[in-house]
């Protein structure tokens, strides 16, 4: 589980957050510039809060008043980042492997973990390609293997259909879905695309001018669409 | 022909008058030369120069690569000063920068005279000549390599971190293998500028036959007596050069396509 109440002063406006959540998906809506990426990274440990306290499970990653900051080696938090970040000059299997090498594995279970992970995720052909030679939709689940594989505490997914046209946008939220489905580990995605949130989320949390304000659930019993009228760009 | 076009074709003759001619009159003349050019000296000079020049290139690569990568990410009170430092050896007159190191580290030197101390005496010595080359071409270095870690994405670098790899970990397996290019280029230019180091070489060095006198300087030792036998190591310099242009040339090859 994941707990935060964080302060991030940030160019124009100061971000107040407060997000818990459980084994659920729970997506970050907001407008470009509102703060959703800052709170991801700041979750992975790559930006410091001003103020507050962060938890992952049992444990306090940041805690601004008990000077407790640990560095995002320690965190084991899975970022699929926007840009998808894979090493352009490793193939596919060395970027899943990334991880696991980091933590010393040997090559059988380094092989044994990735395969499966390139199992799960339908990645076995592209074993040896190099990034630069995947499609937008192959990326995105060699991003996810990447970051899946070492079996992080929480999944933090940022835009992770930006970069896709409309159709593979689709089929790969599904597809994306499904994983999330079978994982079962807390996942904050952020999107500014409500589709998207309703879809894959099962909580919604909307940042506004620096503000956090929950939305009803996603599987409302009453089945009402949710929160029409609120449009984001 | 327009004004613009005729300007430029007249550009590409004065060039090719400015440099291709008297290049190719180094190696037309010296390959009239009688082979009694190549003597017992020039082929010390010549195993002196690689020498200290892959000596100076290993040194720039050693202390070079982590000041890039510091220079590329850090924008300390430190980091400014360094980079001033650097930017001033590379505009520095090479004889200006052998004075410095004979006033830093000779006989009588700010930090020559605790070394002469100890029974070190680094003027006029080989280890003098790899000081001068190092000097020379380090910023040389570090700029090229600098540029080639400033373009290494930090979002790649987060991720790594992130993934639980370490710093190190990351500057190995990350930021080093794609700054590849940058980081190669810098070492072979670095190398060349070493090879034709002259004026910080003589100042802080002298001109020993064996010991300190490089390939630049036996040319200019050798000129004093017959221009045969300039012509001739002029000419294996030029040999040199052109090696190091190719290889220059084909470490800027590899690029990855992004990702």
């Amino acid at each position: 589980m994941l707990e935060l109440d964080i302060v991030k002063r940030l160019p124009g406006f100061e971000l107040r957050l407060k997000l818990a959540l459980c084994n659920e998906v729970l997506a970050l809506l907001g407008e470009n510039g509102s703060g959703k990426t800052t709170t991801l990274k700041a979750i992975a440990g790559l930006v410091t809060p001003d103020e507050g306290y962060i938890r992952i499970g049992d444990e306090v990653v940041f805690d601004s008043r008990r000077g407790i900051n640990l560095p995002p080696q320690q965190r084991n938090v899975g970022l699929v980042f926007q840009e998808l970040a894979l090493f352009p000059h490793l193939s596919v299997y060395e970027n899943i492997a990334f991880g696991l090498r980091a933590r010393g594995y040997s090559s059988t279970r380094l092989e044994e973990e990735v395969g499966a992970m390139m199992h799960t995720l339908g990645l076995e052909e592209l074993r040896s390609h190099m990034p630069g030679e995947l499609s937008g939709g192959q990326k995105q689940r060699v991003a996810l293997a990447r970051a899946l594989v070492v079996k992080p505490k929480l999944l933090l997914l940022d835009e992770p259909f930006s970069a896709l046209d409309s159709g593979s946008r689709r089929r790969i939220r599904r597809e994306i879905k499904a994983i999330l489905e079978r994982v079962s580990i807390p996942t904050i995605l952020v999107t500014h695309d409500f589709e998207d949130a309703e879809i894959l989320a099962e909580r919604v949390c909307i940042i506004a001018e620096g503000r956090g304000y929950y939305m009803q659930d996603v599987a409302s019993p009453s089945g009402e669409p949710l929160a029409k009228g609120v449009v984001f760009s | 022909m327009n004004t613009f076009a005729l300007t430029r074709a007249l550009a590409g003759v004065a060039v090719a008058i400015f440099i291709i001619l008297p290049v190719s009159s180094v190696l037309i003349n010296a390959a009239a030369a009688s082979p009694h050019g190549l003597s017992q000296d020039t082929i010390t000079a010549v195993k002196l120069s690689l020498l200290t020049a892959t000596l100076s290139t290993l040194i720039i690569l050693t202390i070079g690569t982590p000041l890039a990568y510091h220079l590329a990410r850090g924008s300390s009170a430190l980091s400014r000063v360094l980079e001033l430092a650097l930017n001033l050896a590379m505009v520095l007159p090479p004889a200006v920068a052998g004075i410095a190191l004979l006033a830093a580290f000779g006989r009588e030197g700010i930090a020559g005279r605790y070394l002469a101390g100890m029974g070190i005496a680094l003027p006029f010595t080989t280890a003098a000549v790899v000081m001068a080359q190092t000097f020379v071409a380090l910023p040389l270095y570090v700029r090229s390599a600098r540029a080639g870690f400033a373009s290494v994405s930090r979002v790649l670098e987060g991720a790594s971190f992130t993934l639980g790899a370490s710093e190190l970990t990351t500057f190995l397996r990350v930021s080093l293998p794609l700054a590849r290019g940058a980081i190669l280029a810098g070492a072979v230019m670095s190398w060349a500028r070493a090879m034709g180091e002259f004026g910080a070489t003589i100042m802080f060095a002298g001109n020993f036959v064996g010991k300190t006198q490089t390939m630049p300087l036996a040319v200019y030792s050798a000129l004093q007596m017959s221009m045969e036998k300039a012509l001739v190591l002029a000419s294996l310099l030029i040999l040199i050069s052109f090696l190091i242009l190719l290889a220059f040339e084909a470490t800027g090859k590899r690029r990855y396509a992004n990702a």
